[in-house]
């Protein structure tokens, strides 16, 4: 009987240590997994920063190549803004020309050089009354 | 004791030496170590985060810079930023140009409208000096030298005179009241009327034939035949000059026509026609009778109205004194401070005029 006691005893002992082992081991292993995973995630984010730095250093061949295609952008953006204002003074030359055109056809008629005349007259008298009257 | 017991403590011997082994690993595990090197990783690339930001931010500038002055852009774009300053000059140039150009169209086709329009305005600004001289506001003083029943064949010297001289004369015009040689060519009558008005100078009504033409006696006739008269006037010349004339002078002056027609109807008729009428404060004497030199008509013009701060001269643009009289009146008497304006209906004088007879 005292055998027997002896056994069930060092079977308990036995069962107990293995289960303490294997939680000790679990627990240890989660710790050691979550830390590292910590660690991972916090280079991860360290990598990210410094692939979009690089993305934008110029000493870098990523940097210098957005930069020039923001050069070339803009150039291309004023080869566009010099077509549209020759466009522009293409088209404002040719209404000048019919605005004069039109003007001189005017004036040439008799009436109208007449009525110029005596506008512009009346401009010229008018200016002088104005200078009386701030006391020029 | 028995093999199994001894197996079984061995076992648990094990088991207990690899309890104490993990639970001493899980007592003893560096999890500060690992949390420091997160820490410091992750302080690492917020760094990093902000340089880059800081990066981003100076390539933005660099593209808002180019946006504003492509010079930037190296030599290229140095010659690009020439070629647009340039254009836009050029633009910019041709936009005034245009409007320039627009406006002028403008005032040709609406010539008559745009001249007639700053008439008014013109003599708007007259009557605000006029004002002003009576209320003793400024030193000026104003002078209307009026002129009768022209154009003469000496009208033409008149306006000369006047241009040389800088100053505006008024003529109170009568087609058929001289018989001299301009009277006889319509195309030359027309080309003076429009002279008087393309140069500055204000034409007024002084009835189509006047009263001592060859047509008869303008009163003797009836009001009905002096207000024919004075509508084939106002016809005439507004035919001529696209001037519609408002101003009204009786030739004789009011006194002999208020003599012989009724006043009441007179001023009734000619203010139904929108005239206003007008006499004189000075007169130099050249109509006909008397015919006094050059000289007396010039001691004529300057004496009389010494004393007055708007005065208006009465003379007769087909005598010859009359021009050399001008000549010499108009500096003397701009030396004691008078301007010489075109009369308009808007004027002071208007009901106001007294005649001085000296």
């Amino acid at each position: 009987m005292k055998r027997g006691i002896v056994t069930v005893l060092l079977a308990a002992l036995l069962a107990g240590s293995l289960t303490g082992a294997l939680i000790f081991h679990g627990k240890t292993a989660r710790l050691r997994e979550e830390n590292e995973a910590a660690v991972a995630q916090a280079q991860q984010l360290l990598d990210q920063a410094k692939a979009a730095y690089d993305a934008l250093d110029p000493n870098s061949a990523q940097g210098a190549e957005r930069r020039l295609e923001e050069q070339n952008a803009a150039l291309a953006d004023a080869q566009a803004r010099i077509q549209e204002l020759q466009g522009e003074i293409q088209q404002l030359e040719e209404a000048l020309g019919q605005a004069e055109s039109q003007a001189e056809a005017l004036e040439a008629e008799g009436d109208t050089a007449y009525y110029i005349a005596a506008y512009n007259a009346l401009q010229e008298g008018m200016a002088k009354v104005e200078g009386y009257i701030e006391g020029n | 004791m028995k093999v199994i017991n001894w197996v079984l403590l061995a076992l648990a011997a094990v088991s207990a030496a690899l309890c104490v082994f993990f639970g001493v690993q899980y007592a003893t595990f560096p999890q500060e170590t690992y949390q420091q090197e997160a820490a410091s990783l992750r302080q690492e690339a917020d760094q990093v985060e902000a340089d880059a930001q800081k990066l981003e931010a100076d390539m933005e500038a660099y593209a808002q810079a180019l946006e504003t002055d492509i010079a930037q852009a190296g030599t290229e774009g140095a010659a690009l930023a020439e070629q647009l300053k340039e254009l836009e000059a050029r633009r910019q140039e041709l936009s005034g140009a245009l409007a320039q150009a627009q406006e002028r169209v403008e005032l040709d086709q609406n010539a008559q409208e745009n001249m007639l329009a700053l008439r008014e305005e013109y003599a708007g600004k007259i009557r605000q000096l006029e004002d002003m001289v009576k209320a003793g506001e400024t030193d000026v003083k104003i002078c209307y030298w009026t002129l009768d029943d022209g154009p003469s064949a000496l009208t033409e010297q008149f306006l000369d005179a006047a241009k040389e001289m800088g100053i505006y004369l008024t003529f109170f015009t009568s087609r058929e009241a001289n018989e001299s040689a301009a009277n006889d060519d319509p195309e030359v009558e027309r080309a003076l009327l429009r002279r008087e008005i393309a140069e500055g100078h204000a034409i007024g009504n002084h009835t189509y034939t006047h009263q001592y033409a060859k047509y008869g006696n303008v009163y003797g006739m009836g009001i009905d035949s002096f207000f024919e008269q004075l509508d084939r006037q106002d016809e005439w010349v507004y035919e001529c000059t696209g001037v519609k004339p408002d101003l009204f002078r009786f030739p004789g002056g009011s006194a002999w026509a208020f003599a012989r027609l009724p006043q009441g109807e007179l001023e009734a008729g000619l203010q139904e026609r929108g005239y206003q009428w007008i006499d004189w404060s000075c007169d130099i004497y050249d109509n006909g009778h008397a015919n006094p030199d050059a000289y007396t008509e010039y001691t004529n013009a300057v004496y009389e109205i010494e004393t007055m701060d708007i005065a208006m001269i009465l003379s007769h643009d087909w005598n010859i004194n009359t021009l050399e009289a001008m000549k010499m009146a108009v500096p003397k008497l701009q030396e004691d401070g008078y301007v010489f304006l075109p009369l308009f209906s808007q004027s002071w004088t208007i009901g106001n005029t007294v005649i001085v007879f000296s």
